[in-house]
């Protein structure tokens, strides 16, 4: 199909008298970037600090010192954000407590650009009510079998929810990775990685929402994790609203990056004034017995 | 609220039966007196009650007036002359008129002053006519005559963009056009990506647009309803026309199969580049042969069987074709085919039931396909691999429908009818042979499978008048749409409304309610012939809208008919693709899809002269056109990619003589909004692990969803006809020039990451066109 696409480009590129035009596209004001990903519980809380650079302009993007960042709890006392000596990383030493609400706001300011901001509440728990095996299946794509799974869990009432869910594997030896989940349930679907799935409460708002997720034979990766202290563990999360907008439009950012026929994708922000994410996310696991 | 309606309606039509006891009628056909085709909206005027009507799409009239008096009738139609007739109306009467074209009379024969209802006596607004003899004559694109791109130049009604035949009505996209040749929807109006439409002006006989107040018979789609009619054929001799072009030829023959009774009418088209193109192609491109080619042919039969009843058989078949052929010395065999067009048909049974009660009943068939399909052949060492895909998409309708004319009096013209219609929607399956047998045969299916829906229209309006005055049109359209076990409803009341102010200026305000249960998934870019029809589903919802528009209109002198009205549009529930989505995989199209909301409004102006040596029109429109879907822009309100805020065309027309004619036309229009990167930066994300940050890709930030506005759009058409009255024929040659100041207008911009600059690629510059054409 692409090839007729193209060669009728190609043949109305020959038609056509091509023109350089001096778009008058106003100039990029470089920005900052900035991503900090926290989970309740954590006591460093790490920053990611870059800038942007024009699309025209000849610089490339890049990763940014000489930062000053401060974070404040509901409007608080303010902590700094220290940079770790690595370029563009940026940490604080502070406990994030499990008090859901609890607003946080990090200000981030460099001579060279504008100040930026960005917001951040901690999210409701939600912890998995019940996960059982309900059958196999077989993943069609990576040629595998499947442990299908159903997943319950209650989602709060007259609460914005998302979540995000991933199953990571502790080989016993300090070695951690995710395995690929499979879903066919339209209200749950991919993320960036493959390895991660999200959801909104925008289909099970205040009820029990209950998915069924397939997790590769639990038989085989015990074969191929046989230290005694190996675990597999599925994660719910809750996250933002923000952290949900963002992970579905870098995905499709992703796939559609090689595709001339996609619409453009604009990739979800949370922070004013600059480009990136904040957020902060709540994580209940549950270790599956082998 | 329903029974309230109904009930009204009741007394409306129990009132005007027993209000017409003392009154006759006079009704039947108006047609062209050379060929005995049927002349639509031809004007009836009753000088003494000053009342009027027109024929309607089939010719037939009827009026109903005071008994025991002398009446005194004329009968017009532009370019034709008058006549009028004084009759003693003590009964009901059958009148069939024949009007002559002014053309064919050696003198003009004054029969009556003319005295035709102009723009101010019409209640209906928003409506646009342009007689396709004029059409003819605006110069176009290589000399090939476009009913859509003539359409283009009228106010409120764009074009996508160079070359482009889609219409965007009012803020609607192409989709939202009802488009109906001889009462049967056309999916694909497109030849050649858009640059030439399927309509073959040789076989049209008349073209109306309408883009607001709606009239209760229209449903269906949101922005217009635009009516094509073919030629009935001649009924009282044989005759021909034809002409040869840069890109192709067509051939037109009409006549009587029963003199008076039986006609037909057989019209084709296709073009030969690819034939003029194959000796330079097979020196240039050894092993690879590729052409493109299009064709379309109309077919139309009528048989009179007496004054009440007549039978019409019409159809039309278009393709266009893409191929590209490679052989590599027997080794590589790859036959590679692009195809897409449409097919429709329509059989119509008219009958007079009553000299106040018309009916037509149709039968409808509609079809378009788009489908690919690659086979390839490689042998190595004796051995013979096949592989072979095939992908196609469409729309396949059946449908049925009656409508009835019922005219109890001059001041009430009342419609009524029903119609189902079974849509078949094929939204993309890919069937593969992977080449394990000799023959091709597709047996693996990837992708959906065709959706099955029926849609049912219910409707009633009464065109009616109050006072001398006062005119209003007013009506209810239900509809109704089922698909996979789920029911969709609408009721759309409709309400157009005329008062005559002193000087006879009309006021003029409408406004409707539409619903749309189909959808077009196009790109915004080109208009590719991937385009994906697909249905209203439990998960999409139907598009609505609502208009109210309000205007004024007049005639000055004889000749100009000015108009000026506002509107506003309100849309919901429209379809788009969903942000880096695209026509090219095949998952669910539901799963691609979003849907938002859209408003659009402005103020149209427009000037149109029709009758005389020089006609045209100038046509103004001031416009905002807005879109605001959750998924998109992260919800953010953004302008329509046709959002244009200035739109102008003047077009004229002028015959110096039966010898010599002119014609320019020029445009200029706001441009085409677009999405341009504005910056760029490196993406972070979180290990899965838990110990930090990964770099991810340099995301690429695009401004917000149409940032960018490209270089307005204007150019200058110009042609020029001789034509000359041999002895059994006539012969024109046309010559004129598209784009004659070789304005380089933007197609699309492009990023030359070489440059580092952005790139605008524009597509035609002047181009000349000579066209010989002959009529017998």
């Amino acid at each position: 199909m692409k090839k007729y696409i193209v060669f009728c480009w190609i043949l109305i590129s020959i038609l056509s008298c091509e023109t350089t035009v001096e778009i008058d596209v106003e100039p990029h004001e470089p920005r900052m970037v900035a991503y900090a990903y926290w989970v309740v519980g954590d006591s460093e809380l790490p920053l990611q600090l870059g800038y942007s650079s024009g699309y025209l302009n000849t610089g490339d993007p890049g990763l940014l010192n000489n930062a000053s960042a401060d974070l404040a709890k509901n409007g608080g006392v303010a902590v700094p954000l220290l940079t770790t000596g690595e370029v563009g990383e940026y940490s604080a030493i502070y406990n994030l407590e499990d008090v859901p609400g609890d607003e946080f706001r990090i200000e981030i300011s460099h001579p060279d650009y504008p100040t930026a901001y960005a917001n951040a509440v901690v999210p409701t728990k939600v912890g998995i009510d019940d996960l059982r095996f309900v059958g196999e299946s077989y993943d069609v794509e990576y040629e595998q079998d499947v442990d299908q799974y159903e997943i319950t869990f209650t989602d709060p009432l007259g609460e914005e929810n998302f979540y995000a869910l991933d199953f990571i594997i502790d080989d016993g030896f300090g070695n951690t990775h995710r395995e690929r989940m499979t879903i066919v349930d339209p209200r749950m679907v991919r993320g960036p990685k493959k390895e991660v799935l999200i959801a909104s409460d925008l289909h099970a708002d205040g009820s029990v929402a209950t998915y069924i997720i397939g997790l590769p034979d639990i038989e085989q990766l015990r074969m191929y994790n046989e230290h005694p202290e190996a675990t597999a563990t599925l994660r719910l999360k809750s996250i933002s609203r923000d952290r949900y907008l963002y992970a579905k439009s870098y995905r499709d950012y992703n796939q559609s990056d090689d595709n001339p026929f996609a619409e453009p994708v604009t990739v979800h922000s949370n922070i004013e004034n600059g480009f990136g994410i904040f957020s902060i996310e709540q994580v209940h696991e549950t270790i599956l017995e082998w | 609220m329903k029974y309230n309606l109904l009930l009204l309606l009741s007394l409306v039509l129990v009132g005007t039966a027993l209000n017409a006891q003392d009154k006759f009628t006079i009704s039947g056909y108006i047609e062209d007196a050379s060929s005995g085709e049927m002349l639509i909206e031809a004007n009836v005027f009753d000088d003494a009650s000053a009342s009027g009507t027109v024929s309607n799409l089939y010719g037939f009239y009827s009026m109903t007036l005071p008994g025991n008096d002398t009446v005194r009738l004329s009968f017009s139609y532009i370019g034709y002359a008058t006549q009028s007739f004084a009759i003693y109306l003590d009964k009901d009467i059958t009148l069939n008129i024949k009007l002559e074209d002014e053309a064919t009379l050696s003198e003009v024969v004054v029969v009556a002053d003319e005295v035709e209802p102009n723009i101010e006596d019409e209640t209906q607004m928003s409506k646009v006519e342009v007689p396709i003899e004029q059409i003819k004559q605006i110069p176009a694109l290589l000399g090939e005559v476009d009913v859509l791109k003539a359409m283009q130049l009228l106010p409120g009604i764009q074009s996508g963009g160079e070359g482009t035949s889609g219409l965007y009505v009012r803020g609607g996209s192409p989709d939202q056009n009802l488009i109906l040749l001889d009462g049967v929807p056309v999916y694909n109006v497109s030849h050649l990506f858009g640059f030439f439409s399927v309509f073959n002006a040789d076989a049209i006989n008349n073209v109306t647009l309408t883009k607001g107040g709606f009239p209760a018979r229209f449903g269906g789609r949101l922005s217009s309803v635009m009516e094509i009619n073919m030629k009935e054929g001649n009924s009282k001799e044989f005759h021909g026309e034809g002409s040869i072009g840069l890109i192709a030829s067509k051939l037109t023959l009409e006549g009587p199969i029963v003199k008076d009774k039986t006609s037909f009418l057989i019209s084709g088209r296709r073009t030969y580049i690819d034939l003029l193109a194959r000796p330079f192609l097979k020196r240039q491109l050894e092993d690879e042969l590729p052409g493109y080619y299009f064709y379309d042919v109309n077919a139309k039969v009528n048989h009179k069987f007496n004054d009440k009843h007549r039978l019409y058989a019409s159809a039309y078949a278009g393709q266009d074709v893409f191929y590209i052929k490679i052989n590599e010395d027997d080794e590589y065999i790859q036959d590679s085919r692009l195809k897409w067009g449409n097919i429709t048909s329509a059989l119509r049974w008219n009958y007079m039931i009553s000299n106040k009660l018309f009916a037509n009943t149709t039968l409808t068939y509609s079809r378009y396909r788009f489908e690919t399909s690659t086979e390839t052949e490689e042998r190595y060492d004796g051995e013979v691999e096949r592989f072979a895909f095939k992908y196609f998409s469409g729309i396949e309708d059946f449908g049925g429908k009656i409508d009835f004319d019922f005219v109890p009096s001059p001041d009430h013209y009342i419609r009524f009818g029903t119609s189902a219609t079974h849509h078949t929607f094929s939204p993309g399956v890919l069937q593969l042979d992977l080449g394990d047998e000799t023959d091709f045969d597709f047996d693996t299916l990837i992708g959906t499978t065709d959706t099955r829906a029926w849609e049912m229209t219910l409707y009633v309006e009464d065109d009616m008048r109050i006072g001398e005055n006062f005119s209003a049109n007013v009506g209810l359209h239900g509809s109704a749409f089922l698909v996979n076990g789920e029911s969709y409803f609408s009721l759309q009341p409709r309400v157009g409304m005329r008062y005559l102010l002193p000087q006879r200026y009309a006021l003029k305000g409408s406004f409707s309610m539409m619903a749309q249960y189909i959808n077009l998934l196009t790109n915004e870019g080109v208009g590719l012939p991937t385009d994906l029809w697909v249905p209203t589903t439990d998960q999409i919802k139907p598009q609505r809208s609502w208009q109210a528009a309000l205007g004024v209109a007049k005639t000055f002198g004889s000749d100009f008919e000015v108009s000026i009205e506002g509107y506003y549009k309100k849309m919901t529930n429209l379809v788009s693709y969903k942000e880096g989505a695209s026509f090219f995989d095949f998952n669910d199209w539901q799963t691609k899809v979003t849907q938002g909301d859209g408003e659009a409004y402005g103020v149209e102006f427009f000037v149109q002269k029709k009758k005389g040596k020089t006609t045209g029109w100038l046509g103004y429109t001031l416009s905002w056109n807005n879109r605001i879907f959750p998924e998109i822009n992260s919800g953010e309100e953004y302008p329509f990619k046709y959002d244009r805020r200035h739109d102008l065309s003047l077009v004229v027309v002028h015959r110096f003589n039966d010898k010599i004619s002119v014609s320019g036309s020029w445009v200029y229009g706001t441009g085409n909004s677009i999405t341009l990167n504005e910056a760029r930066y490196i993406a972070f994300n979180p290990n899965g692990d838990g110990t930090g940050f990964n770099s991810g890709n340099t995301v690429e930030v695009p401004g917000s969803k149409n940032n960018y506005r490209m270089a307005a759009y204007h150019r200058l058409d110009f042609g020029v006809d001789f034509t000359k009255q041999k002895k059994r024929y006539e012969r024109t040659f046309s010559l004129g020039a598209y784009n004659a100041y070789s304005r380089k207008n933007p197609y699309f911009i492009y990023y030359s990451e070489g440059d580092n600059k952005f790139k605008q690629v524009s597509l035609f510059p002047v181009i000349p066109y000579f066209t010989y054409s002959f009529k017998f």
